[in-house]
């Protein structure tokens, strides 16, 4: 699995903003620069969250990794939250919005898991 | 500048990505860590072979991966049997930890590292036990007579230190209290009086010990292995090349995010800077000026205003501006001004 760690992070990044920008697109944001935003915070977050679960993983077992993940993506949720705050004007609250956005990329994602792999 | 970012940005990404893929081929195959077999009747049946080999106890098996599938933790290990035979197969988490004893021979992270083999005598009376585990739990696999030679090749650090060692055909663990090691130093030539001779004494940082401690190991590893740094524990732990893939890996997603973290505060800064140019009709910068204002004003007369002004007075220069003064304002027809300047 650390063989190709970095080709799992492009693999998660990609899956990830994909469908977050499609979710976003739905959601009524069409702008070019927002779906940009959108982009940007997935950079931020998604390939750190990756490593350190990763990490975790490897260091302290499959409990930890489960704990890890959930704090980290609740990490994740509120920092692009955030951003979303200060850069996409949309209906729903940014923080919603976001929750949204990260929770259909995770369920997504679990399921493109189990067909893929 | 929009243009230079999301080329930058790609360009980070595209570069990261290609050089850890191309850093994972080119690294050398390097185990997890290794365990051993510790109960009897435990077989594996490789990709090369048709049949299943029941493997001996003691037995070093390189574990390579692990992974979970549909739910069920697979280890991928790698055995060899002597010569060129080496089986690579697979075990459910279940077949391995029956056969490890988990807890007692699973010498991964906490003590055993990979050495250079040791030579020792056994000096323990009337010899040295050969066990299956590094422990006196486990059973006896085999004997070793006073004054033997023996070479052990992995430590494994508990309450004592425990060698992995092979002899006379049967592999296990001994206890390291009980054997001497024979230096190096002293198949080689003696050095000259009064040369420093690398490796085998002084001082390091940090303090005074000898290189070479009783069972042969340098002291520094020792000493790292209370001691250790993060980087330090990671190589340890996956190997050199594994170790180095995930910290640059690591490395670059902090990069990732500070650079997206970075890019997000450049764009929110310049959009914040041109909303506030445009409030405060800052004209270095595209945004409403008094002319635009008078021109899309609803009220007709304002309109015309603007267009006079527009075609009268270069924006540009406060001087001819009438809005700057504030000269024209009563004759707005009742509007509010446009924004101050």
């Amino acid at each position: 699995m650390i063989r190709n760690l970095s080709l799992i992070m492009l693999y998660c990044l990609s899956c990830t903003v994909i469908i977050e920008c499609g979710i976003a697109f739905i959601s009524g944001i069409r702008k070019a620069k927002d779906l940009l935003f959108v982009l940007l915070v997935n950079i931020m977050t998604n390939p750190l969250l990756v490593v350190l679960t990763v990490i975790v993983n490897l260091f302290f077992g499959r409990l930890w990794y489960y704990i890890s993940l959930a704090v980290l993506e609740i990490g994740a949720v509120a920092a692009e939250g955030l951003v979303y705050k200060f850069t996409i004007k949309h209906k729903l609250n940014p923080f919603l919005l976001s929750l949204i956005l990260n929770s259909a990329s995770f369920f997504l994602g679990l399921i493109i898991n189990r067909i893929v792999f | 500048m929009k243009k230079i970012i999301s080329v930058l940005l790609a360009l980070i990404i595209v570069l990261s990505f290609t050089f850890v893929s191309f850093a994972d081929m080119g690294a050398p195959t390097v185990p997890l860590y290794y365990v051993f077999v510790a109960t009897e009747g435990f077989s594996v049946l490789g990709s090369n072979a048709s049949n299943y080999v029941e493997l001996p106890l003691g037995q070093k098996l390189a574990v390579y991966d692990r992974y979970t599938y549909e739910g069920t933790e697979y280890w991928d290990i790698s055995v060899e049997l002597g010569g060129d035979d080496r089986y690579w197969t697979e075990m459910t988490d279940a077949q391995m930890n029956d056969t490890i004893k988990e807890g007692e021979v699973f010498p991964t992270y906490r003590g055993v590292h990979l050495s250079k083999q040791v030579n020792a005598v056994v000096t323990g009376e009337p010899g040295l036990n050969i066990r299956y585990g590094p422990s006196t739990y486990f059973d006896i696999a085999g004997f070793i007579p006073l004054n033997s030679n023996v070479t052990y090749e992995y430590t494994y650090h508990n309450s004592c230190d425990w060698g992995y060692v092979s002899f006379g055909g049967k592999t296990g663990w001994i206890s390291l209290d009980y054997v001497e090691v024979i230096p190096e130093a002293q198949k080689e030539e003696p050095p000259a009086v009064g040369s420093f001779v690398p490796g085998i004494s002084g001082d390091v940082a940090g303090g005074d010990f000898d290189d070479i401690d009783d069972y042969g190991y340098d002291d520094y590893l020792w000493e790292s292995d209370r001691n250790r740094n993060p980087f330090e524990t990671i190589t340890g732990l996956l190997g050199p090349a594994l170790g180095i893939i995930l910290i640059i890996c690591l490395i670059i997603a902090v990069i990732l995010a500070i650079t997206a973290t970075v890019v997000i505060i450049i764009i929110v800064s310049v959009r914040k800077k041109r909303k506030r140019a445009a409030a405060y009709g800052n004209p270095s910068v595209r945004s409403i000026t008094p002319e635009d204002y008078l021109k899309n004003s609803a009220n007709p007369a304002v309109q015309q205003q603007g267009n006079s002004v527009h075609k009268a007075t270069p924006v540009n220069n406060p001087q001819n501006n009438p809005y700057v003064n504030g000269a024209n304002w009563q004759n707005n027809g009742g509007n509010p001004p446009p924004p101050a300047r």
